[in-house]
């Protein structure tokens, strides 16, 4: 595009210079010639005249070397003339007959000649006359010449010139060029310089603006699909362990002698491991189910939800304190899900405290913006790094510590869900050693 | 009869692992973490050491570094050539990819055992006397005669013994994995060992599945 532009233009322009240098001296050329043709005719007929009137009064003097005399006078003419690069000749010829002047041109080895030849009206002689216009016409070479290299040399400037300005015309449009280049070769993050205003540089806004769009859903689809990939892989690990133990008591039970107790312990062990994986299938359905859900809310009695909660807390385990205070009213919610909410949140304190030393509180709060809930313990807490993935599906702190407890390590992510699609925030603090609150902040629309 | 540490971090498969030594006659402890398996292996004097590789508190590798010398195989994660590699390279005896087959296990423990010669070389039960390193049986007073396959079978079956075992498993083990015969000449060799020494009670047939050798 550039380069078919400078091609065009330069060209225009060499076709206007060139042509008005070949005009130029080609009327200069003609000029200079008419005007020497011009000068010499005249001064043909000058001598013609003076000439002839001389050798008629020759004549009339009735030399008697007459031929002699005008050979005298004639050489006395060559020699003034002379002077003026002019050479002069006199030839006798026969009386009578036509004799016109006749001019041409002549370009011997030494030089461009004017050459007339006619004869003298009053007696029978040919004047013979040569102009030497060598130096007019080595001057007027000249002239052209320095028209032709002053041509030549003002179109190089000029194309240099065209060249500076269609490259700062064509600079940003090249940066585009460049810019998409780099983005279709995968560099996500590159964009245009916004300079000066001007046409390109909306072109410039809207194309970074296209660009931030594109960087943005990649990054989110690859963050996706890292969480999908991290899934499947936590996924595949929790069914495993599992069915080995399952495959490996089977095996056992279907080669081994067993006596009746051992069947009992064998295929209790199995059908502990198979609950498991039905709790885990369980669970990730829920998940599943919750992803769109729209619960079904109506006015809850906290104080009463909190009374549900705490006996079924109380009958799971008796090696903790368990606690409530209440100073709220109502919720609107979907009683079954927030009652596995904090079911859930109550098991996870549990598991974090140490036997016989736990205690943990279960508070209702309420204030302008909404009610907040929370369940605080005072186990061993989780640490900073990990606060954060916690309520990721599979996620453990601690493999070795957790396994022993049985979870899976979706009962937080199940949370979050509920919390979700109640609108609600589910936040967690926590400090090592010291204990963990939870708090689910449901904010009244 | 050999005393076998079992260390691995899972409960079930420690508990599947060490089931299954018992059975075949070896004694066993378990250990849960590298700390614990430590402090075994130096009480107590081991015949062999299973140690899983992935251990909370303390790893597999540091765990074989600390102990005393006794005979280890580890128990690698199925892509862990790393560390297969590097357990080899420590001095262990074998390694086992899990999930495994209990048969395998059993078997590779068996290898590091005679190597070590702590495994079973003498078996009593009933009237019956084997003596694996001379390769003699003796019912009462008297010595039996087996042709040396039949005798293989016999080693099979008391170093599996309470286990059943499937025909091409018996066929497998007893007479080598390039052995094409067929599954009848397992029956002949197991009707001519019953009666010869006098088990028929003993070898049971196991419905659709094979042979056991009932020690209990």
């Amino acid at each position: 595009m550039k380069l078919k532009t400078f091609i065009a233009i330069f060209l225009l322009i060499l076709t206007i210079l060139f042509s008005s240098v070949g005009i130029v001296s080609f009327y200069l050329n003609n000029s200079q010639i008419n005007m020497l043709k011009d000068k010499s005719i005249a001064q043909f007929q000058t001598i013609v005249s003076s000439l002839d009137r001389d050798i008629a009064v020759l004549r009339g003097r009735g030399e008697v070397d007459f031929y002699g005399a005008v050979d005298t006078l004639v050489r006395g003419y060559a020699r003034y003339y002379g002077r003026h690069g002019i050479t002069i000749s006199v030839a006798g010829i026969r009386a009578g007959g036509e004799h016109a002047a006749e001019l041409t041109f002549a370009n011997r080895g030494d030089g461009h000649f004017i050459l007339i030849t006619g004869r003298l009206p009053m007696s029978n002689f040919l004047v013979n006359y040569s102009l030497d216009i060598t130096e007019s016409i080595t001057n007027m070479r000249n002239i052209q010449n320095a028209l032709l290299v002053s041509a030549i040399v003002f179109s190089v400037i000029s194309a240099a010139a065209l060249y500076v300005i269609l490259s700062s015309i064509f600079k940003p449009l090249t940066i585009v060029a460049e810019t998409s280049r780099e983005i279709a070769n995968g560099k996500l993050s590159e964009r245009i310089p916004v300079g000066s205003k001007n046409e390109l540089s909306q072109v410039a806004l809207d194309f970074n603006k296209m660009a931030e769009r594109v960087q943005r859903q990649m990054i989110l689809l690859e963050e996706e699909a890292l969480n999908k990939q991290q899934f499947v892989d936590n996924f595949a690990h929790e069914m495993r362990t599992p069915l080995t133990s399952i495959y490996g008591y089977a095996e056992y039970m279907h080669k081994a002698l067993l006596d009746d107790g051992e069947v009992i312990e064998i295929s209790s062990r199995i059908m502990d491991k198979a609950s498991y994986l039905k709790e885990i299938a369980n669970s990730l359905l829920q998940l599943a189910m919750l992803r769109d859900y729209v619960p079904t809310k109506q006015e809850v009695s906290i104080p009463h939800l909190f009374d549900d909660i705490s006996q079924t807390v109380k009958a799971q385990s008796e090696d903790v304190k368990f606690t409530y205070a209440c100073n709220a009213n109502s919720l609107n919610c979907q009683e079954d899900l927030i009652k596995s909410l904090l079911l859930n949140l109550c098991q996870n304190a549990i598991k974090a405290c140490t036997p016989n030393e736990g205690i943990i509180c279960m508070t209702a709060t309420e204030n302008a913006s909404g009610v907040t809930i929370s369940v605080t313990d005072n186990g061993c807490g989780i640490p900073a790094e990990s606060v954060a993935k916690v309520t990721e599906p599979f996620y453990r702190v601690d493999e070795a510590r957790n396994r022993k407890h049985g979870g899976a390590g979706l009962g937080l992510a199940l949370c979050r869900k509920i919390a979700e699609v109640h609108g609600a925030e589910l936040a967690i603090k926590s400090t090592p050693n010291e204990g963990t609150t939870v708090s689910v902040t449901f904010t009244t629309p | 009869m050999a005393h076998i540490l079992v260390v691995e971090d899972d409960q079930d498969i420690n508990e599947i692992i060490c089931k299954n030594l018992k059975l075949v006659g070896h004694s066993y402890a378990q250990a849960f973490d590298g700390i614990e398996a430590v402090k075994l292996a130096t009480e107590t004097e081991f015949d062999l050491i299973l140690l899983d590789v992935m251990l909370p508190g303390l790893d597999g590798f540091s765990v074989f570094k600390k102990i005393p010398f006794a005979p280890v195989i580890f128990i690698t994660a199925k892509d862990g050539l790393d560390s297969k590699l590097n357990g080899l390279k420590l001095g262990a005896d074998d390694y086992i990819v899990k999930p495994f087959e209990m048969l395998e296990l059993l078997a590779r423990a068996e290898a590091v055992l005679r190597r070590t010669q702590k495994n079973i070389t003498t078996f009593c039960l009933d009237e019956v006397n084997v003596n694996m390193t001379d390769r003699t049986v003796k019912v009462g007073n008297e010595y039996a005669d087996l042709s040396p396959k039949e005798f293989e079978l016999l080693e099979v079956l008391i170093r599996n013994q309470n286990i059943a075992l499937s025909r091409d498993k018996l066929l497998e083990l007893a007479w080598g994995y390039d052995y094409l015969g067929e599954t009848r000449t397992v029956d002949n060799h197991i009707q001519k060992l019953r009666s010869k020494l006098g088990w028929e009670s003993r070898i049971k047939t196991i419905y659709k599945l094979g042979y056991r050798l009932e020690v209990k």
